[in-house]
C-alpha cells in the first residue's frame, strides 16, 4: 500500500515538475514579448511624440508591468536626479542585480542588457535606427522560441514522466 | 546657486558649485566653452571658477577649463537624456530648462537647402539665469488702463534693459487682475520662449492664471491662430518689427483685441524710423509707449508717451 502511495506521490511530483517547466516557458515568452512591446513604444514615442526619456520610461513601467516595472522605476530615480553620466552602464548594473527576476536565457538577457545603449542620448534618427536593430534581434529570439516550444514541451513532459517512472522502478 | 542650474553641470563640478556663494539675483550668465575657463557673469563682472579651492575669483589663472567630456555630459543633463525630444529647440540654438533658465548653444551646424537641419558638436554654452522681477511693472499699470481694458501698448528699450521682463510682469498683473481692472484673458505668442519660458509646453515663469501661451510659433501666424482659437482680450508679443507682425497686429486690433508688445529702440526718434512701426504710429494704433532706460546705478526708469508721442510722465 505504502509503495503505491509513494509511487503516486512521485508521479504527481513529476507532473508538477513538467507543469513548472512549461509555465517557465510561457513566462519566458511573456517577457520576450514585453521587451518587444517596450521597443515598439520607445520607437513610436521617440519618433512621433518626442516624450522626454523620464516620462517615456515612466510610461513604459506602467505599461509593461512585472518584472520590468521595478527595474525601470529604479533606473528612473537616478535619471530624475541627473546623477548618471553613462546610462548604458547603469542599465547593465541594475539588470545584473536583478538577474533572478528574469527567466530569459543568457542570449536574451544579453540583448536586454545591450538595450541600455539605446538610451544613450544621440540624435533621434540614430536612436530610432538602433531600436529597429534590437527589435529584429528580439523578433528572431521570439521566432526561435515559438519554433522550439512544441519540441521543448514534449521533452519536458517526457523527461519528467520518465524520470518519475525510473525513480519508482529504482525504489521498488 | 540654484539647484536646477547645478544639476546641468558634470557630476565632478557639482560639489564645487554647491559651495559657491553667489548672491541670488546677481548671477546673470555662465559661459562654457571647450578648453576655456568657465566664466560667471555677476553684475557685469567676469568671475572664474577655481575647482581646487571651490571658489570664484576674478583672476583667470588656474581657472577650471571645460573639457569636451564636460560639454557632452552637460548636453545630456540639459536635455534630460532626451536629445531626440529637443532637436527642434536645439536647431533654434537654445533650450529652456526647469526654472525658466535659457541655455544658448553653438557648435557645428548641418545645413539643408538654406535651413538648419541639426546642430552637432556643441562646444559653446551660455546659461542665462532666469530672473523674474515680480512687481517691476506695477507702477506702469495705472498708465495703461483705459476704461475697463488697456491701451495698446509698446515697451521700447535698447537690448538688455528689460523689455521682456517688464512685459512678463505686465502680463502677470493684468492676468491676475486688480482693484482697478479685473483679470484679462491674455494670449502670449512666445516665439523665442523668452516670456513664459515654456519647457515641454509648461510655463516656467509666472504669467498669471488667465494667460495662454503659444510657444515657439512665428509671431505673425501665432497671433492670428490665438485670435481664432483662444478668444483673447489681450495679445502679448515680444520684439515686433516685421511687416507680417504689423499686419497681424492690425488684424488683432480690428477684432477688438488689445496688444502689448515690445520693440528694440533707444528712443522714440529711433522708433519712428522703423518703417512698419512708423506706419502704425501714424495711425495711432498704440495708445501708450513705455520707454525703458537704465539709470547710472543700474536702476530702470520708464517714461510714458501717448499715441501722439507726447510725453505723459
Amino acid at each position: 500500500m505504502l509503495k503505491i502511495l509513494g509511487s503516486v506521490c512521485i508521479l504527481i511530483a513529476a507532473v508538477g515538475g513538467s507543469i513548472g517547466c512549461m509555465r517557465r516557458l510561457r513566462e519566458q515568452e511573456r517577457q520576450l514579448l514585453a521587451i518587444k512591446e517596450m521597443l515598439v513604444t520607445l520607437e513610436n514615442q521617440m519618433e512621433y511624440v518626442g516624450l522626454p526619456m523620464g516620462d517615456l520610461l515612466r510610461e513604459l513601467a506602467e505599461k509593461t508591468g512585472e518584472p520590468f516595472d521595478e527595474m525601470l522605476m529604479e533606473f528612473l530615480e537616478y535619471l530624475d536626479r541627473k546623477q548618471v553620466e553613462k546610462l548604458s552602464v547603469l542599465w547593465r548594473e541594475i539588470l545584473l542585480r536583478r538577474r533572478k527576476e528574469y527567466v530569459l536565457n543568457r542570449e536574451e538577457f544579453e540583448i536586454l542588457m545591450d538595450m541600455g545603449r539605446l538610451l544613450e542620448p544621440t540624435d533621434g534618427k540614430s536612436q530610432i535606427a538602433s531600436i529597429e536593430l534590437y527589435k529584429n534581434r528580439i523578433d528572431e529570439r521570439i521566432r526561435k522560441m515559438w519554433e522550439e516550444r512544441a519540441g521543448k514541451q514534449k521533452v519536458y513532459q517526457s523527461i519528467c514522466l520518465m524520470g518519475g517512472l525510473v525513480l519508482i522502478i529504482i525504489l521498488l | 546657486m540654484r539647484e536646477e542650474i547645478i544639476h546641468i553641470f558634470p557630476l565632478h563640478l557639482r560639489e564645487t558649485l554647491k559651495n559657491l556663494v553667489v548672491p541670488e539675483d546677481a548671477l546673470e550668465e555662465i559661459r562654457i566653452r571647450i578648453g576655456q575657463p568657465i566664466i560667471f557673469h555677476i553684475e557685469n563682472e567676469e568671475w572664474y571658477l577655481k575647482k581646487e579651492i571651490k571658489r570664484l575669483e576674478k583672476n583667470r589663472e588656474h581657472a577650471y577649463c571645460a573639457t569636451a567630456e564636460d560639454l557632452r555630459n552637460m548636453i545630456k543633463f540639459i536635455s534630460s537624456y532626451s536629445i531626440y525630444a529637443y532637436e527642434d529647440e536645439m536647431k533654434r540654438g537654445f533650450l529652456t530648462i526647469q526654472g525658466g533658465h535659457r541655455i544658448g548653444m553653438a557648435g557645428q551646424v548641418v545645413m539643408d537647402g538654406g535651413n538648419i537641419r541639426s546642430m552637432s558638436h556643441i562646444s559653446f554654452l551660455n546659461i542665462r539665469v532666469a530672473k523674474e522681477k515680480k512687481g517691476c511693472a506695477k507702477d506702469i499699470i495705472p498708465h495703461l488702463i483705459y476704461r475697463d481694458t488697456i491701451y495698446n501698448t509698446l515697451f521700447i528699450s535698447p537690448p538688455g534693459v528689460g523689455k521682456t521682463t517688464y512685459l512678463r510682469d505686465t502680463i502677470r498683473i493684468l492676468s491676475c487682475g486688480s482693484k482697478e481692472l479685473e483679470g484679462k484673458r491674455i494670449s502670449i505668442i512666445d516665439e523665442r520662449s523668452e516670456i513664459a519660458a515654456c519647457r515641454q509646453g509648461i510655463p516656467q515663469n509666472d504669467v498669471g492664471p488667465r494667460s495662454d501661451v503659444l510657444d515657439g510659433c512665428l509671431k505673425s501666424s501665432g497671433m492670428l491662430l490665438m485670435l481664432r482659437s483662444m478668444a483673447p482680450q489681450i495679445l502679448a508679443v515680444d520684439e515686433i518689427g516685421s511687416r507680417e507682425d504689423c499686419y497681424a497686429i492690425e488684424q488683432a486690433i480690428y477684432c477688438g483685441c488689445r496688444i502689448i508688445g515690445t520693440v528694440h529702440a533707444y528712443d522714440i526718434r529711433e522708433l519712428s524710423q522703423k518703417i512698419y512701426i512708423r506706419e502704425m504710429l501714424r495711425q495711432q494704433m498704440f495708445g501708450r509707449l513705455i520707454l525703458l532706460e537704465k539709470g547710472e546705478t543700474g536702476r530702470r526708469k520708464f517714461t510714458v508717451y501717448d499715441g501722439n508721442l507726447e510725453k505723459l510722465c
